[in-house]
């Protein structure tokens, strides 16, 4: 009972405090009341921008799933191909850091330039802001296996193929679900920032961060908040499915799942 | 028969950490190392195994070890070494997968290595469910489950409580009456030592090297009653004796 009464009470509290601050505004600067929406006029901008904004939400959903889905494919590929020694790691980490310490808005304009504006755009974006996190953790996965479960390998003269399928993969799932977990909160994000920078309006319809050019330039902040809720539902979708999964693989074995007795 | 012939390991940059080990090892024995840390007991373990090249001398397998037996030499290590995503099943199998064997001849194997370990039952467990005494044991099937001629134990039983420690030597030596495999073992434990082997190597560190080896006459199988003798215990106080001139003077 406890366990969601706090929760609901809480979430009261923050829907009446911000009908609270607005009451404020209303009263000592009406003329500003614009920059906070009451919580139901989002509702219903949600509802009334319909049109708009279902359309742009599965356009930024398109992008997010498959930025997100080639980072993970991509990321356990070189993190395999990382964990191999010492030299590779060495010779292709720092372009990695590269890729990382590059603003997205400085990358996106040259993505922009090179391939123009569209799905592909916003999907490489995506992907770029959330591969980091899943190659690093995977590669740490992959080369923090017990010493002495090699050393069995070894002695059964496993290949390295075997080692890297039935020892080192398993092995690293946990690091790799933690990475999975960052990538799935940057995920819908760098869609967003694709999709600000590189959203296809040729089609009349550009995806969430397109809206939010075309929402910030009428003033119109219910929609907006309407924008940044979806967002958000799309952030915590993408981490709760991923959740699910690392529940799903790792129950049985990993500390982490283990029951307090 | 084993050969262990004028035997130096030396890490690249190191210290030599063997010197000059000649050993000849009967099939059947069970050869138990014991000595003070840094004598090389681990290193010596590994070398035969194969893990590790020796920087000189040579390992030779003869007789009934030579040939294919080289590749099926069961390994225990300290710790359990079990993968933790896999049942105790799959942890059995996982060896006999890597080399191949197909899954009747796997399936087979395992319920009979699980059986000498008194765990059958138990196959669905995931190690984490075990206690240490148990993990210790899926550990030994597994290496049993390889049917190996020489079985290596690297200080299988230091982690575990005395009364889980005793009942674990007996019932090793109850499966090996059933397989007499060759065995090497490294212990910290005197009593253990006596215990189980027919041959102790006390070896000497800074560089490991034998020191002194001691036949131990008690026919098997040996039990309960074989600890509490007289005998037993004479022999217990000359091996620690043994190790006692060889620890270094400023250990305790």
């Amino acid at each position: 009972m406890k366990r969601i009464l706090l929760p609901f009470l809480v979430g009261v509290v923050v829907i009446a405090a911000i009908y609270g601050v607005r009451w404020q505004i209303d009263i000592h600067n009406p003329s500003q009341r614009f920059m906070l929406p009451k919580p139901h006029e989002v509702l219903v901008a949600s509802y009334t921008h319909r049109d708009q904004l279902i359309p742009a939400t599965l356009s930024t959903l398109r992008g997010t799933l498959l930025g997100f889905a080639s980072s993970v494919v991509l990321s356990v590929l070189l993190a395999v191909a990382l964990s191999l020694s010492r030299s590779v790691r060495a010779s292709l980490f720092p372009y990695l850091m590269i890729l990382q310490m590059t603003p997205i808005i400085v990358v996106a304009p040259i993505l922009l330039i090179w391939i123009g504006p569209g799905l592909a755009s916003v999907s490489i974006i995506t992907f770029l802001i959330s591969f980091f996190p899943l190659v690093v953790n995977t590669t740490q996965g992959l080369i923090s296996t017990d010493r002495n479960l090699v050393e069995l390998f070894q002695m059964s003269r496993a290949t390295r193929w075997q080692q890297i399928i039935y020892l080192r993969l398993p092995a690293a799932l946990p690091y790799f679900f933690t990475g999975l977990r960052i990538a799935a909160v940057l995920a819908p994000i760098g869609a967003v920032v694709g999709d600000f920078f590189a959203g296809n309006s040729g089609g009349g319809v550009g995806g969430l961060g397109f809206m939010t050019v075309i929402y910030s330039a009428n003033l119109d902040t219910p929609a907006l908040f309407a924008t940044a809720g979806i967002c958000c539902a799309l952030g915590f979708c993408l981490a709760g499915a991923v959740s699910a999964l690392s529940w799903l693989c790792l129950r049985h074995w990993h500390e982490s799942y283990a029951k307090a007795d | 028969m084993l050969q262990l012939k004028a035997i130096a390991k030396q890490f690249a940059g190191g210290p030599e950490v063997l010197s000059k080990i000649d050993l000849s090892v009967d099939e059947g024995d069970f050869v138990t190392f014991i000595g003070p840390s840094g004598c090389g007991k681990s290193t010596l373990l590994r070398l035969i195994a194969g893990l590790i090249p020796p920087t000189s001398g040579q390992i030779e397998f003869g007789g009934g070890l030579a040939g294919e037996h080289i590749r099926d030499m069961g390994f225990v290590f300290q710790e359990p070494t079990l993968l933790p995503w896999q049942t105790v099943a799959q942890n059995v199998e996982i060896l006999l997968k890597l080399r191949g064997l197909a899954a009747a001849e796997r399936t087979q194997r395992r319920a009979a290595a699980l059986t000498q370990v008194r765990l059958a039952g138990r196959e669905s467990a995931f190690p984490r469910q075990l206690s240490g005494g148990q993990k210790m044991r899926v550990s030994i099937a597994r290496a049993l489950a390889l049917r190996p001629k020489i079985l290596l134990m690297d200080e299988p039983f230091g982690a575990l409580d005395e009364m889980t420690r005793d009942a674990l030597n007996e019932e090793l030596l109850a499966i090996r009456a059933q397989r007499a495999w060759t065995t090497f073992f490294v212990t910290h434990s005197v009593t253990e030592a006596v215990f189980l082997s027919n041959r102790i190597v006390v070896l000497a560190p800074n560089p490991g090297r034998i020191h002194a080896t001691f036949e131990i006459p008690f026919a098997y199988p040996r039990n309960h009653d074989t600890r509490r003798s007289d005998d037993f215990h004479h022999w217990v106080v000359r091996v620690a004796e043994a190790l006692h001139s060889v620890a270094p003077k400023d250990a305790v």
